[in-house]
């Protein structure tokens, strides 16, 4: 099959993990992607750090790391600890698809965690987690009239399912059936170079049925291996369609960050707390805003760690001459923490040790990488260090999968495991643009 | 007079617009004269009526606002007339959530948000709310309804089916329940129409959307 140089399509599976595709193709479920390893190769990636879908799919997105694009996670404090989201609009580097456009061609984005509000854009899109309004997620108009058309679910309600997890059977399906309806509508209907889209269903799965997975007597154990027939059935289909309709053009198949069985959350608030780093105004506290004179750091959600400093925050503690012997003496103590006889981190890294660029100042001090089972909590109110909490799954780095499609092109990572920073220069190779500042390596 | 007056109530930052708003989408009429135009802190309008704040002197108007709905807070519940037949939706918000957000609309205004103050705020609008209470439950012609606006943004449609059924039916739940749900487009002709998706959320609500959506996947 001749390849086509200058187009790519490109599936997501949020937070599949790469050893769950190799256990799911063994048991016969994903027959479809089985069948793929014959064109192309699949391996086990790791991802950025904190390995959470905003800072990942935004990595992916942009081809630099947190420090350049400037997301860190899900929610961040202002200097005076209020809390709020970044959304796209805060997200500081250029995308693939503005690369693209720039040279006059066209992406369809369905679906991209991170990409909201939609903002214009050579082509068509649909914006995904955190959004909260379907006209405000896509572009152009067309698409909002599409997929309003048609009950497009923009995520599973997880805010019910949390309270029923029948309802978050029903809701898993029905909005993989609606994601696929407009992945293959988009993928057929709309002209593109560049088609991306990502399916998140599967990290809802996750999050609260991974020991339906791991656990055969659970009474949902029959579900998640038919539900990954379901997400299997998207990925023949949709590689069918490119065969047939865009021969010679590569498929990825990419996940986010990997999964693995949640144990215990581990509250590292409460640790700071108890070990004197964070002063709480009242308890319990009711918001970050309650971080007391006396701090000197406080962590937020996922494994960040950061330093109280003056002149940065209203309350700041810590001047720039102890922020150094701060954060060893951090490290230390946090890498000290056992549950269980087990250690809970596997590492703690500095910020320039994993960033860099301009964004750096609003870098979390510290990233905490823990071993398994040990999920990392920043509630501001939790009393025990570790507890059990309603979800059964949490995100894991160094399993996330990577499937290349490379037809005639050769295989250049070799042994070399890849890196969440190598899929966006790779894209951008098979596309035949130039990745510019894009700090990975290709692939092929 | 006949008809029942609707009026939606609470403290100040309790969700109180956002109320009127659901009401105003599930087919309710509101009384409004759009004098305070939206904001940041209530893109979709603060829905008041100025008439309400004289309401002790003048009352002719409560005599068309049978059947429909208007807000007022709850300090001036006291003023009600007696010869009326009410029904109150009454928003309620965690304390400190509720003056934070007052502080927030403050300071986009540029004034002094009074922050030192909050302790005496609390214990003063505290015991507001448990006097205003127990006068509501001594009131024949006065029926209440308590409505959590932190479990409105987590689950609209229960909020919205609980205020329905307060109200007597006939609401359109799904519209009530899509101002704030907008990810889902249940009412397809509303979409299609392209009614759905015009409101806007003030900053506070969408926050809060935010958070339970993270809540719910394991973060904060």
């Amino acid at each position: 099959m001749e390849n086509n140089p200058t187009k790519a399509a490109f599936l997501g599976l949020d937070g599949t993990p790469y050893t769950l595709a190799l256990d799911l193709m063994e048991r016969g479920v994903m027959p479809n992607l089985k069948a793929l390893l014959s064109e192309g190769t699949l391996r086990r990636m790791d991802t950025v750090m904190p390995e959470v879908s905003s800072v990942a799919w935004t990595t992916f997105m942009t081809g630099v790391n947190p420090g350049r694009h400037g997301i860190f996670g899900f929610m961040e404090l202002k200097p005076g600890y209020e809390m709020y989201f970044p959304n796209f609009s805060h997200m500081k580097a250029r995308t693939l698809w503005d690369r693209l456009g720039e040279s006059g061609r066209s992406s369809v984005v369905i679906n991209v965690p991170s990409t909201y509000p939609a903002r214009p854009l050579k082509g068509a899109m649909t914006a995904g987690f955190v959004a909260l309004d379907l006209k405000k997620a896509t572009y152009p108009d067309s698409v909002y009239q599409y997929l309003s058309g048609m009950g497009y679910r923009i995520d599973v309600d997880t805010v019910k399912a949390r309270q029923n997890v029948d309802f978050l059977v029903d809701d898993l399906k029905l909005t993989l059936a609606r994601r696929r309806e407009a992945i293959l509508h988009f993928m057929d209907n709309e002209p593109w170079d560049l088609f991306l889209g990502v399916v998140t269903e599967t990290d809802r799965l996750h999050h609260y049925l991974w020991d339906a997975y791991a656990d055969p007597s659970h009474r949902l154990h029959g579900f998640f291996f038919d539900y990954y027939r379901e997400i299997d059935s998207l990925v023949g289909e949709f590689a069918d369609r490119l065969k047939d309709r865009h021969p010679g053009v590569p498929l990825l198949i990419m996940s986010d960050h990997g999964f693995g069985a949640l144990e215990w959350q581990v509250n590292i608030n409460f640790w700071l707390k108890e070990n004197g780093y964070l002063k709480l105004s009242k308890e319990p506290a009711q918001s970050w805003e309650d971080i007391g004179p006396g701090t000197r750091a406080f962590a937020l959600d996922p494994s960040r760690v950061y330093i109280n400093l003056k002149g940065k925050y209203k309350r700041g503690e810590v001047g720039p001459e102890e922020y150094g012997q701060l954060c060893d003496e951090l490290a230390r103590g946090l890498m000290s923490i056992e549950v269980d006889g087990r250690k809970v981190l596997k590492a703690v890294y500095k910020k320039d040790e994993i960033y860099s660029g301009p964004c750096m100042e609003n870098a979390p001090d510290l990233v905490l990488l823990s071993n398994p089972g040990f999920d990392l909590k920043g509630a501001i109110s939790r009393d025990v260090l570790n507890e059990k909490g309603f979800l059964t799954g949490m995100h894991t780095q160094d399993d996330a999968m990577l499937y290349i499609g490379m037809t005639d092109m050769p295989d250049k990572a070799g042994e070399r495991k890849p890196s969440i920073l190598d899929v966006p220069p790779t894209l951008c190779r098979f596309l035949a643009i130039d990745g510019g500042e894009m700090e990975g390596t290709p692939l092929v | 007079m006949g008809k029942v007056v609707t009026i939606v109530s609470g403290l100040p930052r309790t969700g109180t617009s956002l109320m009127m708003k659901m009401l105003e989408a599930g087919g309710m009429e509101v009384v409004v004269d759009n004098i305070r135009k939206a904001d940041e802190d209530n893109p979709g309008g603060y829905y008041e009526f100025e008439k309400v704040k004289e309401i002790k002197e003048d009352k002719s108007w409560l005599e068309q606002a049978g059947g429909k709905v208007f807000k007022m807070v709850s300090m001036l519940l006291y003023d009600l007339p007696a010869d009326f037949t009410y029904k109150v939706v009454f928003m309620e918000r965690e304390m400190g959530e509720m003056l934070a957000s007052q502080r927030k609309m403050l300071e986009r205004k540029g004034q002094d948000t009074g922050a030192e103050n909050d302790a005496e705020n609390k214990r003063l609008y505290e015991k507001h709310l448990t006097e205003i209470k127990d006068w509501l439950k001594g009131r024949a012609n006065i029926n209440v309804l308590y409505i959590n606006y932190n479990e409105t943004m987590a689950d609209p449609h229960k909020s919205a089916d609980a205020v329905n059924g307060f109200l007597g039916g006939g609401l359109d739940v799904g519209r009530m329940a899509g101002v704030l749900d907008k990810s889902l487009y249940r009412n397809k002709s509303a979409a299609v129409s392209g009614e759905a998706g015009g409101e806007e959320l003030d900053k506070d609500s969408e926050d809060e959307m935010i958070k339970a959506k993270l809540s719910s996947l394991g973060y904060m």
